[in-house]
């Protein structure tokens, strides 16, 4: 416990040091929502993957595959696909212009200053969902590791990750997310083979698995007809998700992007895989436990030496907070830009504008952890959580910003619409529709469809909105 | 219609199992000429409506459970007053109880478990039942063996506690969140509180990301800016 307790107050002490660091290295606006637009591929790679490796990958893809096993894993092979699908498609016109938001982004492709302020709100909503199941899962490891009640591990693990935001920006961001992937990929690289050290191999484990749960290998465990919209919901939040996406005006250059994207690829696939097989050896090592969301905290506690074991446990913390972090500073960008300056106060000052910022991330930092202590979502998988927040996003994202860089003729009125109507969509099948097909599906297609007819039926756009996007030669204006 | 069959369905087998839950299981198991006795205690709480329940123990490599005994409640009633039936299928061990009337709070089962190898693997029993709670203290076990052996505990890891207050033994005991199927002990040659290699790993990952972190400092500026 001291030694647990010793290597975690370290971690967190590092990572407030990169924090007032890179407050230091903050000199503008530019510098805090992107970075300054300069970062290789190296932190930018790094940054990305961290952002995408969150509490849905330690504790949600173990705990689903813990609780209904690997059928599962065909929801994950659309990752790779997606992040190819980013730097083939997307990002060659998306990086066209740099902007410091994704909804700025939508404010210029379409001319439009409501476009961008929907894209706000539904960031902001969105945003919330997601924290929540990161805080959730906070809880659950310092209960594991501590002993403290889920409820205070909650209220630490959030306080801790407002003070590095606020203060930082995306340079602290993107510096801890790397020092955080680094220690992803070793804890769970070093994990595996001690957890196969209790059995005489994979195909040991496999076997004590077929014993105990013989539905695990049966890839009827998910219905067929989830999985395919499980798996859309998770292509199109990895595409175009606000806080991955913004990234891309992090980096350098489509140089830089490309071989960050390569480096998430590996690293996502790799970890997604090994991260598997530790949820099968939990089946086996705990078959009784309260929830499947407590598999992995369980095997970094009692299956790995100490030292290791704690690395584990700030590689799962690490994971949570990369992504939570990425998440409230697109919040706070979404409130103070594209809200507070785009429709409150034009003039707004940059002190001021950084100032309605923190005060941004701070709300909704706080706003989750009230819902989940009022009962929001109890008992449900955080991973499930986190796929709901994939498809708001996804369902309200993905068409007009990869329709807004593929199609000319795309009009504000048709943007909207398909913002509007994608995630209302989604909002209404998840409550009231058929639990076998995923809100995704039909807030997609919402989308998809009044996007296409409505910019039909208005008036084409100038060309002002998308000759920036399509002309050949890369001409940045920023 | 269909959708009424669902949620029917959702109501009655949330009816069946969802309430019916392990409180707390404690596990004593104690070491004699090389054989270990183990009493396993597994507090329930069970609906009204369960007749059966199923206890499983996996078979980890070279150990054999035998001479099992189960009862039920407090009142040392003995599994011969009960359907009980014990499965040994291929490395799986399944114990079907049948329930009476009476409602069932607790259930005891003790059974040896003989290895000879230097790797001991204790098979514990467990059920088809989620934990009520994830508290620290929801599984408790203690290892009990002569004083003159020596054993380091592999699996569960975490925080032990060892004494010898037990004339003539040493005792392990551990409290975790989280009911384990199995146990895995090794003999040691003397009395050294873990095996090198252990040791090995902690140092070794720990050389390494200062090994890291020093790079990274060296090439700071091109990590980050390419």
């Amino acid at each position: 416990m001291n030694m647990q307790l010793v290597i975690f107050i370290g971690y967190f002490l590092l990572v407030f040091i990169i924090g007032w660091l890179s407050m230091r290295l903050t000199k503008s606006e530019k510098d805090y929502w992107i970075a300054g637009s300069k970062l290789g591929w190296g932190v930018g790679g790094a940054t990305m993957a961290a952002t995408h490796t969150s509490a849905g990958t330690f504790i949600g893809t173990i705990g689903v595959i813990y609780a209904v096993g690997w059928s599962f894993g065909w929801v994950l092979l659309v990752i790779p696909l997606a992040y190819w699908f980013m730097v083939a498609v997307l990002a060659p016109r998306f990086t066209k212009i740099t902007e410091l938001t994704l909804p700025a982004f939508l404010q210029r492709r379409y001319e439009s200053k409501l476009a961008r302020g929907i894209g706000a709100v539904i960031i902001l909503i969105a945003t919330v969902v997601y924290i929540q199941a990161q805080i959730v899962a906070g809880g659950l490891v310092a209960n594991i590791v501590f002993g403290i009640s889920p409820t205070t591990g909650m209220v630490v693990f959030t306080l801790i990750l407002l003070a590095y935001t606020m203060v930082g920006g995306m340079l602290a961001v993107a510096y801890t997310d790397f020092l955080q992937m680094i220690i992803m990929i070793i804890g769970t690289l070093i994990s595996v083979p001690l957890t196969l050290s209790h059995f005489n191999g994979l195909s040991d484990l496999l076997m004590k698995v077929e014993l105990i749960k013989p539905l695990t290998f049966d890839w009827s465990g998910f219905p067929t007809v989830l999985l395919i919209t499980l798996s859309l919901a998770f292509f199109l939040g990895s595409v175009a998700t606000p806080e991955k996406v913004v990234r891309l005006y992090a980096m350098k250059d489509m140089k830089a992007i490309r071989k960050a994207m390569l480096l998430t690829i590996v690293v996502v696939t790799g970890i997604n895989l090994l991260v598997f097989i530790l949820g099968l050896a939990a089946m086996v090592l705990f078959p009784n436990l309260a929830t499947g969301d407590l598999a992995m905290p369980i095997i970094a506690k009692a299956v790995l030496p100490s030292f290791i074991g704690t690395i584990m446990l700030a590689a799962v913390t690490s994971a949570m907070m990369s992504t939570v972090d990425s998440l409230l500073l697109v919040a706070g960008s979404a409130l103070s830009e594209d809200i507070y300056q785009n429709l409150v106060n034009k003039n707004a000052s940059q002190s001021r504008r950084l100032f309605v910022a923190r005060v941004g991330i701070f709300m909704v930092g706080t706003l989750p952890l009230i819902s989940v202590l009022i009962g929001f979502a109890e008992g449900e998988l955080i991973q499930f959580i986190v796929v709901l927040f994939t498809a708001i996003m996804g369902a309200g994202f993905f068409t007009p910003v990869v329709g807004g860089v593929l199609w000319k003729r795309a009009t504000k009125q048709g943007a909207i619409t398909s913002m509007i109507g994608g995630v209302l969509i989604t909002g209404l099948w998840k409550a009231f529709g058929d639990p076998l097909i995923y809100p995704v599906v039909p807030g997609f297609a919402v989308s998809v469809l009044s996007y296409i007819v409505v910019s039909y039926f208005t008036k084409p756009p100038n060309e002002s909105a998308w000759k920036p996007y399509f002309e050949k030669e890369n001409k940045p204006l920023s | 219609m269909r959708w009424l069959l669902i949620i029917l369905g959702l109501i009655i087998s949330n009816g069946l199992f969802a309430q019916s839950k392990i409180d707390q299981v404690a596990i004593e198991a104690k070491t004699i000429d090389g054989i270990f006795y183990v009493t396993e205690k597994l507090h329930v709480s069970l609906m009204d409506t369960v007749t059966v329940l199923n206890l499983k123990s996996i078979n980890f490599s070279g150990s054999e459970i035998s001479k099992v005994i189960v009862q039920v409640n407090d009142d040392q009633r003995l599994a011969t007053d009960l359907s009980y039936e014990l499965v040994n299928n291929e490395g799986l061990y399944h114990i079907k109880i049948g329930i009476p009337d009476a409602k069932l709070r607790v259930i005891q089962v003790s059974y040896l478990v003989t290895t000879k190898q230097k790797e001991v693997y204790l098979p514990l029993f467990f059920t088809d039942l989620a934990a009520a709670a994830s508290e620290n203290d929801f599984f408790n076990m203690l290892i009990s063996y002569p004083e003159n052996e020596s054993f380091y505990l592999h699996f569960p890891a975490g925080n032990l506690v060892r004494s010898n207050e037990i004339s003539g033994y040493e005792t392990i005991q551990f409290n975790l969140p989280a009911l384990a199927s199995v146990v895995r002990l090794e003999r040691l040659a003397s009395h050294t509180s873990s095996p090198f290699y252990i040791k090995a790993i902690d140092w070794a990952t720990a050389l390494l990301f200062i090994a890291i972190g020093i790079i990274i400092w060296f090439y700071r500026k091109k990590l980050i800016y390419g």
